[in-house]
């Protein structure tokens, strides 16, 4: 998953960059508001978390324009201010969530968390498919009730495809998503990537979670239980 | 024009020019038009006399006698001329005042029975105002009966008219202009006896600003006592918000000094671990202190001149925003509000107490909300509210509802979590003299109910 952090100081910002780093997530910061549109509208983000007060252009009026522009990914807003007038405002100009500084991590990853997996339709932070679940809280897989264990690119790759489970997701996409900027994009990892993933999920090849769609990309062809 | 003084007085000026320019033009007009009158008649009855006087001599002519009982007809250039004439408009008799004047061509003959009034000049330059009588003269002798014409005319130089006239005027203009000094002057002193109070209130002001005096004084005219009482209110209220912030200051000061003190402390703690936890421990509470005291009202009256704010679309919009935050539980948020429900504060203030109320509502519900606003039924011109917040989640533990509600005054006791936001609401009900209670809901829930009494 690809985050934007837009944040003004300095600390906070590196901080959170390592946080998220360390979390599993692709990270680009922006220093300000107009840095942090370039990012928001140029590069694929899933997620935003804009800080209110932030030089150049308001967050506020960053999370409006990139609603207007038609982006619909989750903006979380941080507010320094913590009054509700802020809040609703941020709200009603587009963002999804706020959260007040100062704040534990632990309390914005799981914000984080909690609207990407929104934002792929998932009600609560277990990505719960039948035989395969994976808890975005714990980090944790299940195959049939049992733990498996992920390096940190194969569970971001994991969560990315079951985030959006029944959807076909581009090898492109992928590779912009999962890596840094800086990476050599080379579409053969992702491929080695989903075969290891393939073997870790589905050793006797009897689920088959993974579906290769020919020149389109992924799909997690498990049904996502009721809820 | 910025000074009001210099407003009035050039209005005044200019009303004042007008209505004596007027004013001078009629008396003028009428003044000069009596004058003529008068030298009108002056004239007549020196014809008169002239043809009581005039005697018929046997040739069919005039004779006029030699002293004329008007002595300035008698005086040379005395300025008062008598002329009589014949129908070949020869001078037949003179009167001495007219010796070397030659009023030829100035006046035209009349005709019988006619006066004429006409001004000219004479032959040495003298304006002139005459008037001409023609007479038809019967003259019964025992040889003949015969009649002739005889033009009599009588002649005023203007200048004692122009000098009346001039007189008349200068006094005129001496006592306009004394009338219009005087007025102004009198609105001058007027306007600093009016104006006197404004200085004051100035003046008051700024020992205000100095710190000389606490507030204005009440000794004013009743049309400015309203607004040095707005005044002094405002004052109030700025003096017991500057009171507050400083309280609030120090409080915050205050209340840091003990989680610094035990950060301080900890750090000499040898097991690493437990001085994390101990130092992130004392950040947490810094932070909900720091939280709450912005949280709180920074002032300790309601502001001043308070507008009114439209409760039914705030509500929607935060019932809008929390259904994003907390949309994973669906929760079914009913307002009931009517359009034209308001509140007399800050909408900041508003956005506080509905804020932390729902954000509990939601965090608490099990799936329902209800926000239910009414306007108190009252005459008065900001009247209050009764507000009530309800979910079906849990509601509040016995006993402890109370507890919830409890003043954080004492800072060290504000807990994190709940603590702050209802605390918050509470301050801020007692900011616009209103009261919180907590009471079981229908929906089974807790019940927050919030009234805020009339302005």
């Amino acid at each position: 998953m690809r985050l934007l952090i837009v944040e003004d100081d300095d600390t906070l910002r590196e901080s959170l960059e390592q946080q998220f780093l360390a979390a599993g997530y692709r990270v680009e910061t922006a220093a300000d508001g107009e840095e942090g549109w370039y990012y928001a509208s140029e590069y694929p983000i899933d997620l935003a978390v804009v800080d209110l007060g932030l030089p150049k252009l308001p967050g506020i009026d960053l999370v409006r324009r990139l609603r207007e522009a038609g982006h619909t990914y989750p903006i979380l807003i941080l507010t320094a201010r913590d009054s509700w007038q802020d809040k609703v405002d941020g709200l009603t100009a587009g963002a999804d969530d706020y959260v007040a500084k100062p704040f534990h991590f632990e309390e914005l990853s799981a914000r984080c968390n909690a609207l990407l997996r929104r934002a792929g339709g998932w009600a609560s932070s277990e990505l719960d498919c039948g035989a395969i679940k994976l808890d975005t809280a714990k980090q944790l897989l299940t195959v049939n009730d049992e733990a498996v264990e992920l390096t940190s690119f194969e569970y971001a790759l994991l969560e990315h495809l079951m985030m959006r489970a029944g959807e076909v997701i581009s090898k492109t996409e992928l590779t912009e998503r999962l890596y840094d900027q800086d990476f050599e994009r080379d579409s053969n990892v992702i491929e080695v990537f989903v075969g290891r993933l393939r073997k870790k999920l589905d050793p006797d090849n009897t689920l088959k979670p993974i579906e290769t769609l020919r020149g389109r990309g992924y799909r997690f062809a498990l049904a996502r239980a009721a809820e | 024009m910025r000074s009001l003084r210099l407003r009035l007085l050039a209005l005044t000026s200019l009303l004042l020019a007008f209505a004596f320019g007027l004013a001078f033009i009629v008396i003028d007009r009428s003044f000069s038009a009596s004058l003529e009158t008068a030298e009108r008649e002056l004239l007549d009855n020196q014809i008169i006399t002239l043809l009581a006087v005039a005697e018929p001599t046997g040739n069919s002519s005039l004779k006029l006698p030699y002293d004329m009982p008007e002595e300035r007809l008698n005086t040379p250039g005395s300025g008062l001329y008598a002329v009589v004439r014949n129908e070949q408009g020869e001078v037949l008799w003179q009167s001495r005042s007219a010796i070397g004047i030659d009023f030829e061509p100035a006046f035209a003959l009349p005709p019988a029975g006619e006066r004429v009034l006409a001004s000219g000049r004479s032959s040495r330059g003298e304006a002139l105002l005459s008037l001409s009588l023609g007479v038809v003269w019967q003259f019964d002798s025992v040889i003949q009966s015969d009649t002739a014409y005889f033009a009599l005319t009588v002649s005023e130089s203007r200048a004692s008219f122009e000098a009346q006239l001039a007189r008349f005027r200068g006094k005129l203009y001496l006592a306009f202009a004394a009338v219009a000094v005087m007025i102004l002057v009198a609105m001058e002193l007027l306007l600093g006896w009016l104006l006197r109070p404004l200085g004051q209130i100035a003046n008051e002001i700024e020992a205000v600003e100095k710190g000389d005096a606490q507030a204005l004084s009440s000794d004013y005219p009743s049309e400015l006592t309203g607004v040095a009482r707005n005044l002094n209110a405002l004052l109030d209220s700025e003096m017991k918000r500057a009171k507050r912030y400083q309280q609030t200051l120090a409080n915050l000061a205050h209340s840091l000094k003990t989680p610094l003190a035990a950060a301080r402390s900890v750090l000499d703690d040898p097991n690493r671990q437990a001085r994390d936890a101990s130092v992130r421990e004392q950040l947490d509470r810094m932070a909900d202190i720091v939280r709450y005291q912005l949280a709180r009202p920074a002032t300790a009256a309601p502001p001043v001149g308070r507008g009114s704010v439209a409760v039914l679309p705030l509500a929607g919009e935060l019932l809008d925003g929390l259904d994003k935050v907390y949309r994973d539980k669906r929760v079914r948020a009913e307002l009931q509000i009517d359009d034209d429900v308001a509140f007399f504060g800050e909408s900041g203030d508003l956005a506080e107490v509905l804020g932390n109320l729902l954000d509990n509502a939601y965090k608490w519900c099990h799936q329902q909300v209800l926000l239910s606003v009414t306007q108190n039924n009252s005459e008065s011109p900001r009247p209050g509210l009764a507000l009530c917040v309800e979910d079906d989640g849990p509601g509040f533990p016995e006993g402890k509802a109370t507890e919830a509600l409890q003043r954080g005054t004492r800072l060290d006791e504000t807990r994190p979590g709940s603590g702050i936001g209802l605390a918050v609401v509470q301050e801020l009900a007692e900011l616009y003299n209103g009261s919180v209670r907590i009471e079981q809901s229908k929906l089974s829930g807790a019940a927050v109910w919030l009234h805020i009494a009339d302005g």
